[in-house]
């Protein structure tokens, strides 16, 4: 009983903690000190999702990145003929609608959770009034996410190589 | 059999009784927050002041932390600055106030500007009963010296609202220092699927409304520097020119009709001769009220040219119609207090609709097509 109740009053700052945790696995903030990291937890919502329910939707407007604490992720997109097309599977320590936080484009698939899933959300408008007020923090996080992109951009392009192959294969 | 059926009664029972727990913890919750709303009612327009003083001071807080100044130190700096200000301003209205000699005599002059202008109008336009509406508005000037009269018991009366002075900055503090958990907290209670839309919407609307209330007070105080010193250079008195400058400034918060209100307020002043007559260098005593006049009509055109587009843009533009309607609205329901406040309140609305409608359109909760929508989420089920 006395210890659930000095649980329940620190379990703000475990929470925390834990998101910090989870941040120090997560590529998007790399080289980034524990200072910095407690800056962005200020800045981040927690949030639980139930297994079926969506993080976003294809084709609503994109305003905030998803890192996946724990549970499992399917991105999803709706073909012409009205078929689900699962694009990829997202797990723990990984993260997804990082596009949203570089434009305004709507997004371009959907997220659905395949299991309970705990997510951290950090906003764009949020991150970039963090650039303004700690641009060292924010430069390092502008080139992690643009490496992230690079690096999913090249296996993009490798996978279209590999596609336009066997499509040269079938025809001939 | 027999003990199945026994426990899915069980089940059934414990069921109902989880629920009915529930539920009346819930009852029990909300009764807490009725009763702890009834309670602070009284002071409920003091935590809402104090809501609104944050978010006026909030951007001062960030900005601090940006200069890399502790979020604790700012809000301390800040309050060290506004008692200070406050107390200054306080002390420079006291010295400003006129003697209640000076008050008298302002009264007289007032009443024997009545009686003239009284004669005037029943000797060109007898048709009216003048005699009672202007008995009953020198009974009203006459209620409004016996204030004057009792100025010290005013103030201690003030003095007497010394609650109010505890709880709005001691709210203040609180706002702005935990503000950002606070609001954490509320957001993270949002459910799932309104999620980001709430979070976008509300930035957005922050973002617009914000600029805009905190561009309109800037300008009232640019408005109210300039006039003052424009009627201090057309020959008022300092502490009349400062006092004048000051309403004229208020009044400007309410577009199109405020700036009527100040050059009507100026020019009741030269009316009433409560300008002696060694100040009036310019323009003369018979000539002052074209001094007023140019006063207003400069600041205005200042107003138009400079301030508004460099303070406030074009954030939010409401039509001249919406205006005036909104501010009769707004001074029929609340008295002065209505016709400063609608106009934000309005402005605040305009955005709120604005930005909803758009986010909801985007996030597909708008949908025209609500059977295919539902169809297509099927479909995704599936």
């Amino acid at each position: 009983m006395e210890l659930s109740r000095w649980k329940n009053i620190f379990k703000k700052e475990e929470e925390d903690a834990d998101i910090i945790e989870i941040f120090k696995k997560v590529p998007l903030f790399d080289y980034l000190n524990k200072k910095e990291l407690t800056k962005i937890s200020h800045i981040v919502y927690a949030r639980e999702y139930k297994a079926e329910e969506y993080l976003f939707k294809e084709g609503t407007p994109g305003s905030a990145l998803f890192i996946i604490k724990t549970g499992n992720v399917s991105i999803e997109k709706i073909s012409e003929n009205g078929e689900t097309l699962v694009l990829a599977s997202i797990s723990e320590e990984d993260f997804l609608g990082e596009l949203s936080l570089l434009n305004e484009i709507p997004r371009s698939a959907s997220a659905r959770c395949k299991t309970i899933t705990k997510a951290v959300v950090l906003f764009k408008h949020e991150l970039f009034e963090l650039i303004k007020s700690e641009p060292r923090t924010g430069i390092k996080i502008l080139k992690n996410l643009a490496m992230m992109t690079g690096k999913r951009l090249v296996s993009t392009t490798n996978e279209l190589i590999t596609c336009k192959k066997l499509l040269e294969g079938s025809n001939e | 059999m027999n003990s199945q059926t026994e426990i899915s009664n069980l089940k059934k029972r414990t069921f109902l009784e989880l629920n009915l727990v529930k539920l009346g913890f819930y009852i029990f919750l909300i009764m807490i927050f009725i009763l702890g709303m009834y309670s602070i009612l009284s002071l409920l327009n003091a935590v809402l002041a104090a809501l609104i003083i944050s978010y006026l001071l909030n951007p001062i807080v960030i900005f601090g932390e940006r200069m890399r100044i502790p979020r604790n130190y700012v809000i301390a700096i800040i309050f060290i600055t506004l008692i200070l200000g406050m107390g200054s301003l306080i002390m420079a209205i006291i010295t400003c106030f006129p003697s209640t000699e000076t008050m008298l005599m302002w009264k007289d002059s007032i009443i024997n500007a009545l009686d003239k202008f009284e004669i005037f109008l029943t000797t060109k336009y007898n048709f009216v009963n003048w005699d009672e509406f202007f008995k009953r508005a020198i009974e009203k000037i006459n209620e409004s010296s016996i204030i004057t009269n009792k100025l010290p018991a005013l103030l201690s009366s003030i003095a007497g609202l010394s609650s109010l002075l505890i709880i709005i900055p001691f709210c203040v503090i609180s706002f702005l220092a935990q503000g950002r958990e606070l609001k954490k907290i509320l957001f993270e209670m949002i459910p799932n699927r309104y999620f980001e839309i709430s979070i976008i919407t509300i930035k957005e609307v922050d973002n617009i409304f914000g600029s805009y209330i905190r561009g309109t007070i800037l300008e009232c105080f640019a408005i109210g520097i300039f006039t003052s010193i424009g009627f201090f250079i057309i020959g008022f008195p300092l502490q009349i020119a400062i006092i004048t400058g000051g309403i004229v400034g208020i009044f400007n918060a309410i577009p199109y009709i405020g700036p009527l209100f100040g050059g009507g307020i100026g020019i009741i002043i030269t009316l009433l001769n409560i300008i002696p007559k060694e100040y009036t260098s310019i323009f003369g005593v018979s000539n002052s009220i074209l001094g007023v006049v140019i006063v207003i009509v400069v600041v205005q055109l200042l107003d138009n040219v400079y301030f508004k587009p460099s303070i406030i843009g074009k954030s939010v533009n409401l039509h001249p119609m919406i205006v005036l309607l909104g501010v009769m609205a707004g001074s029929n329901l609340f008295g002065f207090i209505g016709m400063l406040g609608a106009i934000p309140v309005i402005a605040i609305l305009k955005v709120i609709i604005i930005t909803l409608h758009k986010q909801l359109k985007g996030f597909q909760l708008l949908s025209d097509n609500i059977i295919s929508l539902v169809t297509k989420e099927e479909k995704i089920v599936e």
